[in-house]
């Protein structure tokens, strides 16, 4: 899986831990690291994912119907779940202020064993905000 | 001395300034099945 991983597009490094079966990607600089086609590479791999936390920076801003999202690049814009590290950031949303945020991003269904690729959706629940302008 | 600490406040704001570029810093999966 690892070498597998290492191969996409983006990737400079994946460092494995087995025993508590941790994977952490590292992005090339300024490189465009995809999430969604990690997430199905991952799984393509033969392993099943449990979670997947994102660590980026980017904008806070209102998404066309009103909810906040968090933008990365232009065509990299991942909608907010709503919690109380989201409405503290909802300040953020008038004006363009840079933030690097840490987040889930996928979490497994409950109940099911394998969840398809296919029917993944992402979303960006924030766990700590890291930094912000 | 003086040289010393605009080296350092110089390499302390261009470190802030990269952690607040857009991009992805990191994935971190938690994975199950790994053998």
């Amino acid at each position: 899986m690892q070498q597998h991983l290492t191969r996409q597009a983006g990737v400079a490094k994946v460092d494995v831990e087995l025993i508590d079966g941790k994977v952490t990607v590292y992005p090339k600089p300024d490189a465009r690291l995809d999430p969604a086609r990690l997430l199905k590479e991952t799984f393509d791999s033969g392993v099943s994912v449990a979670e997947m936390t994102m660590t980026a920076g980017g904008w806070v801003d209102m998404g066309p119907g009103g909810s906040l999202v968090f933008k990365i690049s232009g065509d990299q814009v991942f909608p907010v779940i709503s919690n109380a590290l989201a409405l503290e950031l909802q300040s953020l949303a008038s004006a363009p202020a840079k933030v690097v945020l840490r987040g889930v991003l996928y979490r497994k269904p409950a109940g099911k064993a394998r969840a398809k690729p296919k029917e993944v959706s992402l979303q960006f629940e924030v766990l700590e905000i890291v930094k912000k302008e | 001395m003086r040289r010393g600490k605009l080296l350092i406040s110089l390499v302390l704001v261009l470190t802030t300034t990269a952690r607040l570029e857009a991009g992805i810093d990191r994935i971190d999966l938690r994975v199950e099945g790994m053998t």
